[in-house]
């Protein structure tokens, strides 16, 4: 993947780029593989009628000549059970006709109920009902795009309600029956595993590591005695000793990703940005 | 929706309102009740304001201004946070934001919000001239804001500020029929390209 791939089955290096920023562009396509775009953040419009800012589009189609380009939701909403957001999916479409993607990811949880927003993101419950719904909607999605999708797991805010699965097993499910493969966040499991005691080598142990395709990596804040994953940060040598492991566990992991919001940007500024690409290249070598 | 997600739908709509700060009945769900007094649940409330506050500080960063200086941008974060139709998506936030206070009681958020609604729409290629009166000089209050400084005071007076792409610094000031804006110069290349 990418002229700058690692070799030896070392996964590629991606980062989060919203486009805007043509001297983070610049820098960014010296040291990575692959650029992680979201399609919400930077569509115009309002309510149905959202598109894709042309000159973004514009940015990524000439982008996309020195590294690859994947997709990665925060608006599909797919465990919404009264429907997803079909003008999300529009964004998707109106991208894969300009941008060669090399796979389309989203966030397993959900943001709207009845269409309303919630503000956040929610992950659902582990039942048979949730991941029936999910499954049918990987579905379909897989039908509309010709190019791999895969299922992240989100940070857990609230409690857990009781379930059918444990955190693996679902996960498990939901690949098994939909070919679908997974973003395992390292992120979010620290916070989950903070939060709300997960035992992340329990997890990695009961997870078919061979579904994980990307991994995600980002550094948040302790709020009130919890962890939140917003994306603000330079990555925990924790985090990266994590992502480390479970790159080495994990058979096909396509590619890692450093990621951090467009608001966080003009913080950490593009040397920091530029140097955390490069700690976690080195971190997966 | 699915047929089978009858019970999803429902802890759903729960979570929603527990998360809006809406009444939600108890003794209905076990786990709605347990979620109602956790830390997580304050957390997340106090999580889509920051949201909310990121989102617009970015893509509505003059209007944003405007109500911090007047004390009011976290009654204005709160209110988006309560009301049904504020859009999901972040891109039409911003815009929804923006109308909204286009209506503003005070003509100084009004004017502000009507302005920077005007550059946002000619940043996503809006082709047509828009019109925004003002009660004072807006040159100080936008280049103030611009800045990230409090607006002082300003000359009163009608003023009207033109958006257009057919105009050399994209944004015009005239008082009374007066072409002003070589005078009180607005640079707004921020805004439209954020």
């Amino acid at each position: 993947m990418g002229n700058k791939a690692a070799s030896g089955g070392r996964p590629a290096i991606g980062v989060t780029y919203e486009g805007g920023d043509p001297a983070l562009l610049e820098r960014l396509v010296e040291v990575a593989d692959y650029l992680e775009v979201t399609p919400d953040f930077i569509a115009a419009g309002t309510g149905d009628d959202l598109r894709i800012r042309r000159e973004i589009l514009d940015e990524w189609r000439m982008a996309a000549e020195q590294v690859e380009i994947v997709a990665h939701g925060v608006g599909l909403s797919i465990g919404s059970a009264t429907g997803w957001n079909e003008a999300y999916l529009r964004l998707v479409d109106e991208l894969a006709d300009t941008v060669p993607l090399r796979w389309h990811s989203e966030h397993l949880g959900y943001t709207t109920v009845d269409g309303e927003a919630l503000g956040t993101m929610l992950s659902l419950p582990r039942t048979e009902e949730a991941l029936e719904l999910v499954c049918e909607r990987v579905i379909r999605l897989q039908g509309r795009y010709p190019v791999p999708f895969l299922l992240e797991n989100i940070a857990r805010m609230l409690p857990d309600p009781d379930g059918d699965y444990d955190e693996a097993g679902f996960l498990n499910e939901l690949c098994k029956r939909t070919g679908c493969g997974l973003v395992l966040d390292v992120y979010n499991l620290e916070c989950d595993a903070h939060n709300h005691g997960l035992d992340i080598d329990q997890f990695l142990g009961a997870l078919e590591l061979g579904a994980v395709h990307e991994l995600h990596i980002a550094g948040g804040t302790d709020v009130g005695g919890m962890k939140l994953d917003v994306h603000s940060r330079q990555a925990q040598l924790s985090t990266l000793a994590l992502a480390a492991r479970a790159a080495a566990a994990a058979p096909a992991v396509w590619g890692a990703t450093y990621e951090v919001l467009p608001e966080a940007v003009p913080v950490l500024g593009h040397d920091v940005i530029v140097d955390e690409v490069t700690r976690l290249r080195a971190a997966l070598s | 929706m699915s047929g089978q997600a009858v019970r999803l739908a429902a802890q759903q709509r729960a979570l929603l309102a527990l998360v809006k700060g809406r009444p939600v009945p108890a003794g209905k769900d076990p786990y709605i009740d347990m979620v109602r007094g956790t830390r997580g649940l304050a957390m997340l409330q106090m999580i889509t304001v920051w949201w909310r506050r990121f989102d617009l500080e970015r893509l509505a960063p003059l209007t944003s201004r405007a109500l911090t200086h007047e004390g009011r941008f976290e009654d204005a974060l709160t209110r988006l946070g309560r009301d049904a139709d504020t859009p999901a998506a972040i891109s039409a936030l911003a815009m929804h934001f923006l109308e909204q206070h286009a209506q503003d009681a005070d003509p100084l958020i009004a004017a502000v919000a009507s302005t920077e609604r005007a550059l946002t729409l000619l940043a996503r290629g809006d082709r047509s001239a828009h019109e925004v009166c003002w009660d004072r000089d807006p040159a100080p209050v936008l280049n103030a804001l611009l800045a990230g400084r409090q607006p002082g005071p300003t000359s009163p007076g009608d003023f009207r500020v033109t958006v257009s792409h057919d105009l050399p610094t994209l944004i015009a000031v005239e008082r009374r029929g007066d072409l002003m804006d070589s005078c009180h110069p607005v640079n707004v290349a921020r805004i439209i390209d954020p």
